[in-house]
């Protein structure tokens, strides 16, 4: 009989810090002592809290073990699995209270975070279809199919007031509707799973943790507006994620949720995985259904849009992955339990990917409405090292900043879209005051002027020149008017370019120029750099008064820029100074400063 | 709707074989550690044809992955495992108890605990009830440990000449 499970964080995550090798341990030392039939070991998914990986976690008690090693193994094995003693070292900090071990659900972690879309992942072992299905899994395509019209599905998901959380927000249960009321032989159902921006993993760790969820959506929206067949596009730099889900259409086809006659209604839905090749733009939805027709993946007018004609001219429903999770829960407990989550236009939860100058990084789920400040301070542990909170990119590239004096902001998407950001797909990259906001906004257009397709003029060549503008700032040549020139090169863009790749990369450097000014003008007419991260607008000084004069630095500078007899204070050559920091490196009386 | 399936006896054969196929094929591509549940690919009839069948997978499947609810409200066995258990023997207690409980099929967790100070009676074992209620066996064997679970997990009778109440009469 299986006494005891221990669940393993199977999340890219996790595996690239070798939760593989943990798992083979387990098995091992579990055969050791004779222990291979009492206690099963379960790979499952993300359980959220990245930095603290590899994950375990040992039920029936519910123990957290974090920051697993292989070689804690046979200690766990042996005094936990076999002794029953706790090895308190191991657990998660926070849940260790004196001499208790308290819920996980209590820690600042977890205990704001409400679980919709990631309800099954790091619970469940994602390629076991049992274990979806002992969740609830398929009930609500069995109910959907076998109790509601089609109609019946689109109402629901038009009341319950779910918005896509690819970015663009637009209510999914019109856009199913759109796709419904046309009259075609063949429709289609796709999935966008390229998740692009940088930092952004959400949707990774759905996929890598209840694939299933992803499937039982689709059928249900195959069934709302008549098609019978789906693709998901998902991109190539996922293998984890590729193949759990691939294991999960097998199994699901295996079992009747996919195929012909489900659930013996007449219904017939069937999917396939399409990968995508690197390229952010196929995000982008006409460019991803180009890409999956076979053609290069360049986006195309709109309107038509694609509910009316889309893949392969046909009528096509393209939703994010996040926002088909959610579908299942809706159909099984309503539209008026979504519709009770979140704020008055933005109903339910919302996933971020925190990541940057952030103590937790890692995955969290949270109610719409909740602030930044609950999200930076509580749940994300604050920023590290004690530093100042200086600003937090959601959108990723396509996105704008949210500087401190916003930090009570309650997430939502019109309040984002009002002080110049946007929710995104939810990469929330946290800033502290040694980030130079120029450098970031440069960073996010050297990612856009990379992936633009070059369809159209205004991206192809405006987001270059405007990327030269910034780099030039950031090298200290920058001149009167540039910032002029800067903001009515953005606006341009915004309105010209073709698809939103164009038409939202300028949004970094608007929204940092709204709320940093004065570091742009402190780079164009003072030619520095207030946070000291632009290497060429930096001055390494030796500090005369603490300075010993040990030449340490002097030999390890590789120009000769260092001057000064042994015992006297030494000087730097500004000219033959090339700032690659070898000098403050080697001084041990912290003489040398970057300014 | 007609999938051209053979009626009757035939019918069992072809869904047996096609079972056989498609589990070669998921089995080549599966990952080794999920071993939790695969009693279930045996059923007959695993193509899913009513949410009454889906309902009946779910119960199934639930009840092999209760260990990971929070489950207050259940029978606890604790199997004394410090040193002074070890040493007298509790770890074929813990087993004896796996196994019976296993064999009778009793929802029941089992776990283990520390040293709870009379060690001259160990193996101890203490059964917790919802009702708050618990009974400490001493001097445990595996053999006890059988008409444990027949006599008061599954009879619900307590095994009064195995407490600790009756050690020193």
């Amino acid at each position: 009989m299986i006494r005891s499970h221990v669940l393993v964080c199977g999340g890219t995550g996790c595996t690239s810090s070798g939760c593989e090798e943990i798992i083979t341990a387990l098995q091992e030392n579990l055969s050791k002592m004779d222990l291979a039939e009492e206690v099963s070991v379960v790979k499952t998914g993300c359980f959220g809290l990245c930095a603290l990986g590899p994950i375990m976690i040992v039920y029936p008690e519910g123990t957290f073990y974090s920051m697993v090693k292989p070689v804690d193994i046979p200690e766990i094995v042996e005094e936990h699995l076999l002794k029953g003693r706790i090895v308190t070292r191991l657990v998660y900090d926070e849940t260790v209270q004196g001499d208790e071990i308290t819920s996980l659900d209590d820690t600042s972690f977890y205990k704001k975070q409400q679980r919709v879309v990631l309800r099954n992942c790091g619970v469940i072992n994602p390629e076991d279809i049992e274990e979806y299905i002992a969740y609830d899994g398929y009930q609500a395509l069995g109910t959907a199919l076998t109790e509601m019209t089609p109609q019946e599905v689109i109402q629901t998901i038009k009341d319950s007031g779910l918005r896509g959380r690819g970015g663009g927000g637009f209510p999914t249960g019109v856009k199913w509707g759109f796709a419904a009321a046309q009259d075609a032989e063949q429709k289609y159902v796709c999935c966008n799973a390229d998740e692009g921006d940088p930092g952004a993993f959400m949707d990774r760790s759905v996929l890598e943790g209840d694939p299933h969820v992803l499937i039982e959506a689709m059928a249900i929206a195959g069934y709302a507006i008549g098609a019978s067949m789906g693709y998901v596009y998902i991109r190539a730099e996922y293998p984890i994620a590729v193949h759990r889900l691939q294991i999960a259409v097998n199994q699901a086809r295996e079992m009747g949720f996919l195929g012909d006659n489900i659930f013996g209604t007449g219904f017939s839905f069937d999917m396939e995985l399409r990968l995508g090749a690197g390229a952010f733009v196929c995000g982008e939805e006409t460019a991803l259904l180009t890409s999956i027709e076979g053609h290069r993946g360049e986006p195309r007018p709109r309107p038509p849009f694609p509910a009316v004609k889309g893949l392969f001219g046909m009528p096509t429903v393209l939703n994010n992955v996040e926002t088909y999770a959610n579908v299942p829960r809706i159909i099984l407990k309503g539209a008026d339990w979504f519709a009770s989550m979140g704020t008055e236009k933005s109903k339910g939860t919302k996933v971020f990917a925190l990541g940057g100058k952030i103590t937790n990084t890692g995955l969290v789920e949270v109610p719409m409405g909740t602030t930044l400040r609950e999200v930076v301070e509580e749940i994300g542990g604050g920023i590290p090292g004690g530093k100042k909170f200086k600003a937090a990119q959601t959108g990723g590239p396509s996105g704008g900043c949210i500087p401190a004096s916003h930090l009570d902001i309650p997430i939502d998407y019109d309040n984002l879209t009002a002080i110049g950001s946007m929710m995104g797909s939810g990469g929330l990259i946290v800033m502290d005051e040694d980030n130079c906001m120029v450098d970031i906004a440069k960073f996010f257009l050297d990612f856009t002027v990379d992936e633009s397709c070059g369809k159209c003029a205004p991206c192809r060549i405006g987001t270059k020149r405007l990327h030269e503008m910034l780099d030039r700032i950031t090298k200290g040549q920058g001149k009167p008017g540039d910032l002029e020139r800067v903001e009515n090169l953005c606006l341009y863009i915004k309105e010209n370019a073709l698809c939103g790749l164009g038409q939202t990369a300028p949004n970094p450097v608007l929204s940092t120029l709204r709320y940093f000014r004065e570091e742009y003008e402190a780079h164009i007419s003072q030619k520095r750099c207030p946070t000291a991260v632009c290497k060429d607008l930096l001055n390494f000084t030796i500090l005369a008064d603490t300075c010993i004069g040990c030449t340490v630095c002097t030999k390890a500078c590789p120009t000769g820029a260092i001057s000064g007899a042994l015992k006297q204070p030494h000087a730097i050559d500004q000219e033959k100074c090339v700032k690659c920091g070898a000098c403050i490196e080697k001084c041990r009386f912290n003489a040398i400063v970057k300014r | 709707m007609d999938t051209g399936k053979p009626e009757g006896a035939a019918s069992i054969i072809y869904s047996v074989g096609a079972h056989i196929c498609s589990h070669i094929a998921i089995i080549l591509s599966m990952n080794k550690t999920y071993n939790s549940v695969k009693h279930l690919r045996d059923e007959e009839d695993y193509y899913m044809k009513s949410l009454e069948e889906l309902k009946a997978i779910r119960e199934k499947a639930k009840a092999n992955m209760g260990i990971r609810e929070d489950r207050e409200n259940m029978v606890r066995v604790m199997v004394g495992m410090a040193t002074c258990g070890i040493a007298a023997g509790a770890r074929p207690v813990l087993s004896a108890f796996v196994n019976e409980i296993a064999n009778e099929k009793l929802d029941v967790i089992v776990g283990q605990t520390g040293c709870i100070g009379i060690c001259q009676y160990e193996p101890v074992v203490e059964i917790f009830e919802p009702d708050g209620s618990k009974t400490t066996y001493v001097k445990m064997t595996p053999e006890r440990a059988a008409k444990v679970v027949h006599r008061h997990l599954k009879g619900g009778e307590i095994v009064n000449e195995y407490t600790i109440g009756s050690v020193n009469k």
